[in-house]
């Protein structure tokens, strides 16, 4: 399988901190892989740096063949890369459609631009209920969907997901799993930021755990389900 | 100095409404392009008074040169927005993280520019032929036509910028970059270039101000600060960076200007309105529609 993601030696930093120490990992096309580690170990940190939104690092990120790691953000996303934050970063004062549009990229014409946003208002029915809602107004989940939705309309090569069940109600996190059941049965690459291991190792191919700033483990979903590794890494 | 309260004929009434109209446009264009560039970049933009006493200057010269307003006009609008491009690209986007920075350097240019005015052309003021000379009879009142062309440019500069931001892909542009620009990054909105756009339009209608009003005002080096001061007072009350807070506060000063001018001298008028604007800000921190995170 070639690499469509290759992260090299990465030391991230936000003003004098170190966050990440030599990192290095790898995502090939159309694979799964996921991040685990407990809160402030530098998860988020990984996937700001993959989209350059960090104040400064060294070393390589090279997509697709090319070195990305001097580019600025809206350039490493106009490349069919897609990021979800954690926060989800939903404009209150804009409607559900206007947030899609937002995302959908210059270069589509207006036909592909209604059919993608036709393919998420179909994927997220809530969403369509809500097109003339601003997103302010809607519920957590309802956001997290938008938050989804929004890296949908671009088509992506490879969706970046942060923390994608973070801070939603159990039987949320449920239609959230069901939707990323569906997103990773699809032709692209996903890398998935999450805590919750349990809930996304039927979801990936490989991962990493990941303990201050520094990769710790890494092997497929398989080697992932240890109990003895998750204690270590994972538990508070 | 109190005068009389007199009656007014409906001609009388006419003429009054129309001066606070066009007061109120010409105030608006001004406080426009000021409005744009802090509401989304946060800049207190002091050059914004030398672009309008540039757009003045270069209408003159450019319209004695070919012997058209309009030629003048829109020729001084294009290079006064290429002078809003280099200065925003050399200078101004290094300090929109550091207002403090950005409010003494533009003060900088605002100064500068108008020095080299001032050293070029002399302090004296100068007038501009109206492209529309001759008057109109409105409701029995005689009134000038350029002042009725400026009333329906500033309309239609509202009305223009209203539709660029609520139903263009750029407005979408400036709302997302304005509210965070981090997140427009990542959906891939290339915010450098919205900031740059957005300072170009607004030093464009700054042109467009300065150079629309040349014929009813005459120019002169310092005629942008006149305007900026109320410009200023405008932006304020409508709510710093709400355009729309800006067209209404403008006609309402524009009013009250002109009808003040019943009662009072001149002077008090202003010195009423802004007295007034100060007690509304006392009361309403944010203007009619100001955002919260302007003061809060």
């Amino acid at each position: 399988m070639s690499e469509l993601l290759s992260v090299e030696d990465l030391n991230a930093y936000y003003g004098e901190s170190q966050i990440l120490f030599d990192v290095s990992i790898d995502v090939g096309d159309n694979d799964v892989v996921g991040i685990f580690g407990r809160n402030g170990m530098g998860k988020t940190t990984l996937l700001d740096s993959i989209v350059n939104r960090i104040d400064r690092k060294t070393g390589r990120v090279v997509y697709d063949g090319e070195d990305i790691s001097e580019w600025e953000t809206h350039d490493i996303i106009r490349e069919k890369i897609a990021y979800v934050p954690e926060d989800r970063e939903i404009y209150p004062a804009l409607t559900v459609r206007e947030n899609l549009e937002l995302a959908a990229p210059r270069t589509i014409d207006r036909s592909t631009r209604e059919e993608r946003l036709d393919y998420v208002f179909e994927k997220f029915e809530r969403l369509g209920e809500r097109e003339s809602q601003r997103g302010g107004t809607l519920s957590g989940g309802e956001q997290q969907m938008l938050a989804i939705g929004r890296a949908l309309v671009t088509d992506p090569d490879l969706l970046l997901l942060d923390e994608p069940t973070e801070g939603l109600a159990p039987t949320i996190i449920d239609d959230v799993i069901e939707i990323l059941e569906e997103l990773v049965t699809e032709d692209r690459a996903v890398l998935i930021v999450e805590q919750n291991i349990t809930r996304m190792l039927p979801l990936i191919d490989r991962g990493y755990m990941i303990e201050t700033g520094r990769i710790v483990a890494d092997g497929d979903a398989d080697y992932l389900d240890d109990e003895e590794l998750q204690d270590e890494y994972l538990t508070v | 100095m109190m005068y009389h309260l007199p009656l007014l004929t409906s001609s009388e009434f006419a003429t009054y409404l129309l001066n606070g109209i066009s007061q109120g446009m010409i105030i608006f264009l001004v406080a426009s392009g000021l409005t744009l560039i802090f509401g989304l970049i946060g800049l207190i933009n002091f050059a914004h008074g030398a672009l309008v006493a540039l757009g003045g200057y270069g209408t003159l010269l450019i319209a004695d040169a070919t012997g058209s307003f309009w030629l003048g006009l829109f020729g001084a609008i294009a290079l006064v927005a290429l002078l809003g491009l280099v200065l925003e690209r050399s200078v101004l986007h290094r300090v929109y993280e550091r207002p403090l920075l950005g409010f003494l350097g533009t003060f900088g240019m605002y100064v500068v520019i108008e020095e080299l005015i001032s050293f070029q052309f002399g302090d004296q003021a100068r007038q501009i032929a109206s492209p529309l000379p001759g008057y109109v009879s409105f409701m029995g009142a005689t009134y000038p036509k350029h002042r009725l062309l400026i009333i329906a440019i500033g309309f239609a500069v509202a009305l223009g910028i209203g539709a660029l931001l609520s139903y263009t892909r750029l407005g979408m542009e400036i709302h997302a970059t304005a509210t965070e620009s981090e997140t427009a990054e990542i959906l891939g909105v290339d915010s450098a270039r919205v900031y740059t756009l957005t300072f170009v339009i607004g030093a464009a209608l700054a042109a467009l101000a300065g150079g629309l009003t040349g014929p009813v005002t005459s120019v002169s080096p310092g005629m942008g600060m006149s305007y900026m001061i109320l410009a200023f007072l405008v932006i304020i009350v409508g709510g710093m960076g709400s355009f729309k807070g800006s067209f209404l506060v403008s006609l309402i000063v524009g009013q009250i200007t002109a009808f003040g001018w019943l009662f009072l001298q001149p002077t008090y008028v202003r010195l009423g309105v802004f007295v007034a604007a100060m007690v509304f800000i006392l009361y309403k921190p944010r203007g009619f529609f100001g955002k919260p995170e302007v003061f809060e």
